[in-house]
């Protein structure tokens, strides 16, 4: 029979597998997936399993009218804010690429900066200005005007701010699609008498739908999973509720039950997501090294630049200029920093060591899948993606649950909070580590070995200093990411233990503005200069996770 | 991005980023050692950390006793404290009124301590078991815009609110807010379920606002997006404070009125706390003169102990205040909460 | 350095040729690689990639491994580098069992050297650091020696300090080369070395490299599927189909007396011409020819015949007529349509021009006649 022989064969090369280092699959290699499996996937696990417990009976608040409004106002936030981040994103990346703007390379590195203000911050400096008591409305109540005029809070605010802080995104991987693309395809439209508006829409666009739709569903993720801009923003969404649930209701199953649904989501978006990139890499190969052709603006400059700026404005200097202007003066912000450095501390040494150890398992993971053929390193590349599928909020709530039953010396230590932004970001180093083991050949492996290194040897003198900038660059992703954490950081800590985002919004819910304005300073700064370093790698568009 | 290549390869050779990796994962495992074997007073407080930080931190300079703070929601501590009675990390615990403390009392989650200072307070205010006992007391009371209500308009009953000409103006804070679950558990015990909620449904009606935070509501109303809240005594002087035009109304003060209920800030000491005797000694020290004071002055609220001098806060001796017991308010909070889901 | 040694081999032409080359036999020299009956299957299906090789190479000596692509030859090189373990058979190098059944020396441990068909070079390493790199087990003035007459056997001393992106494909080769050979290894693997260079720099490094390989007197296995670079190169040539070795022989008698039909095909260009044998002839369309290999009466073959073995002689009388000519430079080749319909080819000097349509006879003149029977096996 076909399935006999099979199974000898496969037996017979099992055991030439196991006793030859050529393929080399190591008891090691072994023992380390498995406990990253078992790391990545046992929160996600008890958390479908105490939401389970219940039985149906559990689902049955699906069929109340509350669920429903819950899931629709989730859903149409994140597709508005979606809509305004291509809005925002999609225009300047052509422009910044196609035309001949003046300064438009500076803007182009300039463009990635909002991403260093985490869109609580964000939310937190437009309520200043567009709140009901915020300066707009003051002004225009002192010029006369009777109750408020604008009010940012509610579902069209939070759309607005969320798209403001996340249009990046679309920005920097259409811009990269658009730079790397064939020029030959526009030119040959030219050629065929179309104008610049008809090559847009008839050439340019069709070809920029993949990397439209991959920068869309980052965003729509972002959007569904965001806990710090929506709960400010008075925004009800599935990560408030469940925050709300696990503050005011003593039986966790509810919250449970809101999370499984959550991640099921997201968990379908995700999906869609990794099918839109999945044909495609994101390392551009160049064809030829002609350059695409600019539009001349002619008349129309003044005004794209003015808008240009406007966005620019909008999403960082504004926001920044309105920090500086609440924390008052320098003195005010050293002492902010003086009177917390505690917390300082505490965001830089946990976002550290998250970054480093999700480094190390970034490298063996990559290092098992692009080196080592077989199941094993699929199935935990898969795994360990599931970081991107679980939000912060149900992140801290599956962990809480899991460790507090099984692992209770590590519960209510600090090492939590490294433990949520470890399984939260590890994708980024894997993502990395992977990218950068890929654009290293093989064969160089293969001639250490021939040249008399042991594997491991061959890893060292040879892989990891070709290696070493995109691990660099996964860190400092990591980094910045853990920096920001607030969701699961709320729910993680220990007592005592707060970190800067959390100042961040206690302050923020405590109306102490200037505390937060300064506070939020220190970590912009903090976090923008490793972000700047990192936009200059091409290759990290796709993991900005 | 090749200069950024070579500062790596200059920077960052293979040794000293496994070194520096090493040493991060060694203080990792440091601290989770640490921590296991810490004397650092933990308290779980459900009040803000603007009002009890001040505490605290007197507490700290007086006794040298370290303090690791946590604040949040009453309700989500609570949840902390159910969730780690197997290894309780918590050592005290204060919430914003007493009712989420006999729900932990009743999970027999609480130590026992019947405080020396304790003695003096009204036995409303403190569980008859001794095993929490209130700090300060806060009051259920109707703040309005003084811009935008007539002397004549003055509401004097929490029923005036169903009037018509409070519609769309009315703010109240939502069950998020444990002041507010108490409040609606105290119109159940008193009014009977039916009753309340008719009430709270003609409320509704009228407009009834939910927000999220007391703090909105009292900046709500001194902003002039509402014209009147239902919140507590504290945020009345909060609102002074900020210089907005707002005035109070201790409500239903008449001779058949119900009186305005008081809720009592509540401290309790963990069950199976490492710390027992230095628990002991912060809860005498929040019922002790300095503390009281601070709490009073700089938190607006009511105090209970006799002797204090109240300041711009009405003491209790000023007002009607609502009988009833606050483990009949525990009881009713279940029953509460699914009869008022909309807020 | 090693000695100057070569080998030649005899090999009498059959009756008919006058061709005869005489090449002298000295001594026995010892065997550096063997395999025994080397098998490779890969996948589920077990398609074998690799089927029962077995051949030995001596040392010194040159070895060509001739195939298409997925024949099997680039798997029989990292077999024996130890990249991959065979499912079945015996591997030897110097001696020394190296793969068989339980046994599994890994690379790093065979003495075995190894230049990719890109190269490989360490980017991050200079053209002195890549090739001292196999020399870190011994001192360090022993190393800068041996790294100098690398340098200097491969003609690139002035560029010690370079790194690899600056220098050009051939010099990278090079650099590889010495590399793989600084270490002083017992056989050099060679994976189709010179696939990435331009054509026309393609001849002029094939000739060093050659040159290199002799003078340094190391044994070497080269992959390729180009079939002029294996004639030029090697002592030995082995074609390999489909996982098989289907005949390992010097250069000119795989090019004249093809063992399969896949080779003769493979390896220069060959028309098939069915015959019938009888007796001490063999009687084809083209006229007949010698029994040499003495077929068995009444059997039914297809002869090879090269366009160089045919002649074309304007004939009016005829009923071949030429189909077409193609000009290659150096010859014209014409497709010649037999009476029988059957089509042949022809290569003539580019001087003589027949035009198509013209009406020839066409007179075959093989040096050697090789027969296949209907299996494609010679006989």
């Amino acid at each position: 029979m076909v399935s006999s022989n099979v199974r000898r064969v496969e037996l017979r090369q099992l055991a030439t597998l196991w006793r030859s280092q050529a393929v080399g699959l190591q008891p090691a290699a072994i023992a380390g997936a498995a406990l990253i499996i078992l790391l990545t996937a046992s929160p996600l696990v008890n958390l479908l399993t105490s939401a389970f417990a219940g039985g149906l009976k559990a689902f049955s608040i699906l069929m109340n009218s509350s669920m429903l409004s819950l899931i629709a106002e989730t859903m149409l936030l994140a597709t508005l804010a979606t809509l305004w981040a291509m809005v925002l994103g999609l225009p300047p990346a052509w422009i910044l690429t196609r035309t001949d703007l003046p300064g438009r390379r500076v803007l182009q590195a300039v463009g990635v900066l909002p991403l260093a203000i985490p869109p609580y911050i964000g939310a937190f400096t437009y309520i200043t200005l567009l709140g009901p008591v915020g300066w707009v409305n003051t002004v225009y109540q002192t010029i006369g005007g009777s109750g408020p005029i604008v009010n940012i809070y509610g579902l069209w605010g939070g759309a607005l701010v969320l798209g403001l802080f996340t249009y990046p995104y679309i920005l920097l991987i259409v811009g990269s699609a658009l730079k790397g693309s064939d020029p030959a395809l526009e030119e040959a439209a030219r050629a065929a008498g179309l104008g610049p508006v008809g090559i847009f829409l008839r050439v340019t666009f069709p070809l920029l739908r993949p990397s439209l739709l991959a920068g869309a569903l980052l965003v729509f993720l972002y959007a569904l999973s965001d806990f710090g801009a929506v709960s400010l923003l008075r925004v009800n969404t599935f990560t408030t509720e469940i925050f709300h649930q696990l503050n005011t209701r003593f039986d966790q199953r509810n919250a449970a039950v809101l999370s499984a649904i959550l991640v099921f989501l997201t968990a379908v978006v995700l999906m869609a997501q990794r099918k839109s990139l999945g044909r495609r890499s994101f390392v551009q190969q160049r064809s030829g090294s002609r350059p695409a052709t600019i539009y001349p603006l002619g008349r129309w400059k003044a005004l794209v630049l003015c808008c240009t700026y406007l966005i620019l404005g909008g999403s960082v200097f504004l926001p920044v200029a309105l920090l500086l202007y609440q924390t008052g003066s320098l003195m005010s912000l050293l002492h902010t920093l003086i009177a917390g450095y505690r917390y300082l501390w505490n965001s830089l040494w946990t976002a550290a060591v998250a970054a480093t150890v999700a480094s190390g398992l970034g490298l063996f993971v990559a290092y098992l899948t692009q080196r080592r053929k077989g199941s094993a390193g699929l199935l935990l590349t898969s795994v360990t993606q599931l970081g991107y599928a679980i939000p912060g909020t149900v992140l801290g709530l599956s962990l809480i649950l899991l460790y507090n039953a099984y692992l209770p010396w590590i519960y209510g230590t600090a090492a939590m909070v490294i433990l949520g932004y470890l399984l939260r970001f590890l994708p980024q180093a894997v993502q990395s580590s992977t990218t950068a083991l890929a654009q290293v050949n093989p064969n160089l492996e293969e001639a250490a070995r021939s040249l008399g290194r042991s594997p491991w040897q061959a890893l060292r003198e040879v892989t990891v200093p070709l290696i070493r900038p995109g691990i660099a660059a996964g860190w400092m992703l990591v980094f910045i990411s853990s920096m920001k954490e607030l969701a699961a950081t709320l729910l993680l800590r220990p007592a005592g233990f707060d970190t800067l985002p959390v100042r961040i919004w206690i302050a923020s819910i405590e109306v102490d503005y200037a505390g937060a304005a300064a506070t939020s300073l220190i970590l912009i700064v903090i976090t923008a200069l490793p972000l700047f370093l990192i936009s200059r790698l091409d290759a990290t568009v796709s993991q900005l996770n | 991005m090749a200069h950024f290549r070579r500062l790596v390869h200059r920077h960052l050779s293979t040794r000293l980023l496994s070194s520096w990796a090493f040493l991060l994962t060694v203080s990792l495992l440091l601290h989770v050692y640490a921590s296991a074997s810490a004397s650092e007073l933990v308290i779980y407080s459900g009040r803000k950390e603007s009002a009890i930080k001040p505490v605290v931190e007197l507490f700290q300079r007086q006794t040298g006793i370290k303090v690791a703070l946590k604040v949040g929601k009453a309700s989500g501590l609570a949840n902390e404290v159910l969730q780690e009675r197997q290894r309780p990390r918590a050592d005290i615990f204060i919430a914003t009124e007493a009712g989420v403390c006999e729900i932990l009392a009743k999970e027999g989650l609480l130590e026992p301590y019947a405080s020396l200072s304790a003695r003096t307070i009204p036995a409303a205010h403190k569980s008859a078991r001794g095993l929490w006992t209130g700090i300060s007391g806060r009051a259920r009371v109707i703040i309005y815009n003084k811009n935008l209500v007539r002397e004549n308009d003055i509401p004097s009953s929490i029923f005036d609110l169903t009037d018509a000409k409070w519609k769309g103006k009315i703010a109240i804070a939502g069950t998020r807010e444990r002041t507010t679950l108490a409040w609606l558990s105290a119109l159940v015990e008193v009014m009977g379920e039916e009753k309340a909620k008719a009430y709270i449904d003609r409320l509704i009606e009228n407009g009834l606002k939910v927000l999220p935070d007391n703090s909105d509501v009292w900046r709500g109303v001194g902003s002039g997006e509402f014209v009147v809240g239902l919140t507590n005594s504290p945020n009345y002087h909060l609102a002074l404070e900020a210089k907005l035009p707002v005035g109070v109304v201790y409500p239903d003060q008449g001779p058949s009125g119900m009186g305005a209920l008081v809720n009592p800030n509540a401290v309790a000491i963990v069950k199976g706390t490492k710390n027992l005797d230095q628990a002991r000694q912060f809860v005498d020290f929040l019922l002790s003169k300095p503390a009281q004071e601070l709490l009073v002055h700089h938190a607006f609220e009511i105090p209970l102990l006799p002797g204090i001098d109240p300041g711009q806060v009405r003491p209790l001796a000023g007002f009607k205040a609502l009988q009833i017991s606050q483990e009949r308010l525990a009881g009713l909070e279940e029953k509460t909460i699914t009869i008022f889901p909309g807020l | 350095m090693g000695n100057l040694a070569k080998k030649r081999i005899g090999e009498i032409a059959a009756a008919g040729t006058n061709i005869i080359s005489w090449k002298q036999v000295s001594s026995p020299r010892p065997m550096v690689i063997r395999l025994d009956r080397v098998s490779k299957h890969y996948g589920g299906d077990g398609t074998p990639a690799v089927e029962e090789i077995s051949f030995s190479v001596e040392q010194g000596e040159i070895l060509v491994l001739l195939g298409p692509s997925g024949c099997g030859k680039t798997t029989t090189l990292r077999l024996i580098a130890g990249f991959e373990a065979p499912d079945g058979g015996r591997i030897e190098i110097g001696g020394r069992t190296v793969a068989h059944s339980t046994i599994f020396l890994p690379p790093e441990q065979r003495g075995v050297g190894m230049v990719f068909q890109d190269y490989a070079l360490f980017p991050h390493l200079t053209v002195q650091e890549n090739v001292a790199f196999g020399l870190h087990h011994v001192s360090a003035e022993q190393q800068q020696r041996r790294i100098t007459e690398a340098l200097e056997l491969v003609g690139l001393s002035t560029l010690q300090g370079r790194y690899p992106y600056e220098l050009s494909g051939g010099q990278q080769q090079r650099v590889a080369l010495a590399r793989a050979l600084a270490p002083g290894p017992q056989v050099v693997l060679l994976d189709e070395p010179f696939s990435n260079l331009d054509a026309d720099m393609r001849a002029q490094i094939r000739e060093d490299v050659s040159a290199i390989l002799r003078q340094a007197g190391t044994t070497a296995i080269f992959v390729t599927h180009d079939q002029e670079e294996a004639f030029v190169i090697a002592d030995r040539v082995g074609v390999l189909n489909h996982g098989r070795l289907e005949q390992l022989d010097h250069s000119e008698a795989i090019y004249h007396t093809p063992a399969t039909r896949f080779i003769a095909g493979f390896v220069g260009s060959a028309d098939f011409v069915p015959g019938l044998v009888q007796g001490e002839r063999i009687i084809t369309e083209l006229g007949t020819f010698p029994n040499q290999q003495g077929l068995s009466v009444g059997q039914a073959i297809e002869m090879m015949i090269r366009p160089d073995d045919i002649d074309l002689v304007l004939d009016e009388a005829s009923e071949a007529t030429v189909l077409t000519r193609q000009f290659r430079g150096a010859e014209n080749l014409y497709c010649v349509r037999l009476p029988s319909g059957r089509k042949i080819h022809s290569s003539q000097g580019s001087t003589k021009l027949i035009e198509p349509g013209t009406r020839v006879s066409v007179k075959a003149n093989p040096t050697h006649v090789v027969c296949f029977d209907i299996d494609g096996l010679a006989q």
